[in-house]
């Protein structure tokens, strides 16, 4: 038998065209066929080794020997292995398998944010080496797996159509699941945290249970917060039922007490939810434990306690220091609020009014003293209609006797707005 | 912060109460609403045939029905708790592109034939009631594609379950129908059980009509959907339970009410519309119309969830983007598939003449192909301890699991025997 070695010759194959073909060893003899590709973890992974499936009584089942020592032939058409040397390799932690792990499983499309299935694997074959340089998660990798890619094409071309493929660069997926090996999701960190915590949220909210949870926690505090806040109520539920209590408490405390006190309500497991709590810092349980006594359709269940308030003999000086200091997050100073000493609201100053003023001049010679504010019972109706015929970014709660409890800001109403529009449908 | 509390003690617990209630539902739904789309329009014929047709003589089927039914759903449920994905998604990650092709071509094509049974339920019933095909099919088929296209389709599948109380008519038509206990009684104790070719094609026919290969799919994605932990497993199983109850006792009182009317008069018929008509005379015009009623929300039922999972699962196994929370731009292959499949059944449904019968009978031949290969990589799936860590089958499940395996292809190589060969 002559076998022509090509390696140089051709650039690129499918992993498609490789899986299932023979192995010979150079004398000619079949030592089995290719299983498997084995390719090491790294930012441009290379292919390390092949996984072979033999009845050689030499080896038990299958084998994984190191990439070097193959060449690839070609003969009409029909690809083969030659296992020039046999390197035993020994796939470890740092190893992925192409076909168990990569191929047919899902991942993200980086680009466009999304999960998508791999339908096949596009190798490039260098002088260096072998790489996976793209996935096919096209129609046209989907026929080739078929076997229908040709009769498919030939058909199409008489209607002046080509299979539509579509390849996405290495460079630009993100492979997540690894099955039962628990590799950690450190590359898949880097890529992913540019997102937006709202995109991350729809892939995460796609993703399969123990997926979700291996990718969710890979994430920070702060960022899992960030996401959290993002998902449907469903998802969030989900979420911090299958966290452990300790991360799903560092992660609550990162959230505004509203947000909270809602996903501990829908909680399904009570004992859960006091756990939580008791987890949580005193301060922000406390705070969540008097949002969720509020009933669902109140305004008193949307505030957030998240708010600043000044005495009104403060200067402007004094306020803007505070907030250099303090960074708060943007939806918390829409407005600051005056209040006496028991914290009944005298007024509000908005941001604009804020930082147009004199460094000097004291809060309660530029406060809107009659603000407009919602009791903390009233409808969430009442709140909405407030919000849009007075164009308000933000809104104090008050007790009925004009003691501050919090703040609604409008992000909290479009999020209400629309679940409400959801459900009357 | 203030202390104070605003709401009252009282109010709490009501809403805490309210909660639990709540979580009540969410845990129970998945089996009952698998069990109640089982007795669709399909199920609701072949039930009705049986029992024109040989009495309360099938009654016995329906009890090994349920222990497979349960059996079965038992291991979806447990599989979509464990894995948090979906049948088609590990059918299509384990076994590759091509079984996954073979099984859901075959689901397709069987769902097409099993939307078109519902239409032609949608259309009897609406008959009975002196409404045209012409009008009742065109129009609840856009009333359907409109719910679930523009609409809120958790609420739907909510209103539904309501509605499928209205199953419970069938209670009704069977003791307006004046059944003898006792009879049923022996036939369920002693059955007699023919070998002739007729006899066990319609037993082929009731279990193939109660065991649907969508279902494994449909239930293990309701598991998902509701997010359910392997610590409300047990509560997950008492739902499994219910809807197969649920399921088998809708099918005894259809065979009871058929077999205690049509049976002793000899009327045999070919549609469960013509067991509604049949049953004017002899059991009033209410129990008719109550038959009628609940096919009629049967059909629609299933002629909803069946095309929309359906399209569901080929989309999720193909990799395609799926679910009715996208919108069609997002989703078009999900969209156009399932538009595709409501079209192409009302179309065949509105051709005069067209041939249903036949359309029927492939529809159970490639049932009776595809069941014994998904049950197959179920439990296949199912044992895998790389998928299923701790949670595999025990023996005693795999034993019968692969029995009812054993059984079902033994029963679909006959029927498929006499739908080739007689």
């Amino acid at each position: 038998m002559t076998h022509t070695t090509l390696t140089r010759s051709f650039s690129s194959l499918y992993l498609s065209n490789l899986l299932g073909v023979p192995v010979f060893l150079q004398n000619g003899e079949r030592l089995g066929t290719l299983k498997d590709l084995v390719i090491n973890n790294e930012e441009r992974p290379r292919v390390v080794a092949c996984v072979i499936k033999t009845r050689s009584p030499r080896y038990h089942g299958t084998i994984a020997f190191a990439w070097e020592g193959f060449a690839i032939t070609v003969e009409e058409h029909r690809y083969s292995l030659i296992c020039k040397q046999e390197l035993p390799f020994t796939i470890g932690n740092s190893h992925s398998l192409l076909c168990r792990n990569i191929l047919d499983q899902q991942i993200v499309d980086v680009n466009d944010k999304k999960l998508v299935r791999v339908n096949d694997i596009r190798l490039a074959f260098l002088a260096t080496g072998a790489y996976p340089v793209a996935v096919d998660v096209g129609t046209s990798g989907f026929l080739r797996r078929l076997g229908m890619i040709e009769p498919a094409s030939a058909l199409l071309s008489l209607f002046k159509h080509s299979v539509p493929s579509r390849l996405i660069l290495w460079s630009d997926i993100e492979v997540l699941s690894q099955q039962s090996r628990n590799i950690k999701l450190s590359v898949a960190q880097s890529k992913l945290l540019t997102f937006h915590p709202s995109d991350l949220s729809d892939i995460i909210e796609d993703l399969d249970a123990k997926t979700r949870n291996a990718l969710f926690t890979s994430l920070d505090h702060e960022k899992a917060a960030d996401v959290l806040e993002e998902m449907e109520d469903e998802a969030k539920v989900s979420i911090v039922e299958d966290l452990p209590v300790e991360t799903a408490a560092d992660v609550l405390e990162k959230m505004p007490s509203d947000e909270v006190a809602d996903i501990l309500i829908d909680l399904k497991d009570e004992q859960k939810a006091e756990e939580l709590l008791e987890e949580m810092d005193r301060a922000t349980s406390i705070e969540v434990r008097e949002l969720m006594e509020y009933p669902e359709d109140t305004a008193g269940s949307l505030m957030s306690t998240d708010f600043l308030t000044f005495a009104p003999e403060t200067t402007v000086g004094t306020v803007l220091g505070e907030l250099k200091r303090l960074k708060p997050d943007a939806d918390t100073v829409y407005a600051i609020y005056i209040v006496d000493k028991a914290q009944h609201l005298l007024g509000e100053i908005s941001l604009r009014d804020l930082v147009i003023h004199e460094l000097a001049q004291p809060l309660s010679e530029i406060m809107e003293t009659k603000p407009i504010a919602i009791g903390d019972s009233e409808h969430i109706g009442t709140l909405t209609r407030l919000i849009s015929k007075y164009t308000l970014l933000s809104v104090p709660v008050l007790a009925e006797d004009r003691t501050i409890l919090g703040t609604i800001v409008i992000d909290d109403i479009i999020h209400e707005i629309f679940k409400n529009k959801r459900v009357t449908l | 912060m203030k202390e104070t509390s605003i709401t009252t003690p009282i109010k709490t617990s009501f809403r805490k109460n309210l909660g639990r209630l709540a979580i009540f539902l969410t845990i129970l739904g998945p089996g009952i609403i698998t069990g109640s789309v089982d007795n669709d329009a399909g199920g609701i014929t072949t039930y009705s045939v049986a029992g024109a047709l040989y009495g309360y003589n099938l009654i016995w089927t329906l009890i090994p029905s349920f222990f497979v039914l349960i059996v079965i759903q038992e291991m979806n449920a447990r599989m979509g708790i464990v894995t948090g994905k979906g049948l088609a998604d590990l059918i299509r990650e384990n076994f590759g592109v091509k079984a996954t092709f073979f099984i859901f071509m075959g689901l397709l094509i069987a769902d097409i034939g099993n939307t078109t049974t519902e239409f032609a339920g949608v259309a009897g019933s609406m008959e009975i009631f002196g409404f045209s095909k012409y009008i009742s099919v065109p129009l609840s088929a856009l009333m359907v594609w409109v719910l679930v296209v523009k609409s809120n389709y958790r609420m739907a599948e909510k209103i539904f379950l309501i509605f499928s109380v209205f199953l419970l008519s069938y209670v009704f038509s069977a003791i307006m129908a004046k059944p003898d206990w006792t009879t049923i009684g022996h036939a369920i104790i002693r059955p007699e059980i023919k070998l002739d070719s007729a006899y066990i094609e319609i037993v082929i026919g009731m279990i193939g009509t109660t065991i649907a290969p969508w279902m494994q799919f449909y239930m293990q994605s309701s598991v998902i959907e509701k997010g359910l932990h392997i610590d409300q497993y047990r509560y997950t199983v008492l739902d499994v339970m219910i809807g197969c109850i649920a399921t088998v006792v809708v099918a005894f009182f259809i065979i009871v009410a058929c077999g205690s009317t049509l049976h002793p008069l000899g009327i045999t018929i070919e549609k469960a519309a013509d067991a509604a008509i049949a049953l004017k005379p002899l059991a009033g015009a209410f129990a008719s119309q109550l038959f009628a009623f609940g096919l009629f929300i049967a059909s629609i039922f299933s002629a909803t969830i069946l095309p929309l999972a359906t399209s569901f699962y080929v989309c999720e196994a193909f990799g395609y983007e799926t679910g009715i929370d996208k919108t069609w731009d997002e989703a078009p292959q999900f969209y156009k598939l399932y538009t595709s499949i409501l079209v192409i059944s009302v179309c065949i449904i509105l051709i005069p003449n067209a041939p249903l019968i036949t359309i029927t009978l492939w529809t159970q031949i490639i049932n009776g192909i595809l069941l014994p290969v998904v049950l197959i990589s179920m439990i296949y799936l199912v044992n895998n301890k790389e998928i299923m860590g701790q949670y595999t089958n025990r023996t005693g499940t795999n034993l019968i699991g692969w029995g009812t395996v054993g059984v079902l292809v033994a029963l679909s190589l006959v029927l498929l025997f006499f739908k080739l060969f007689s």
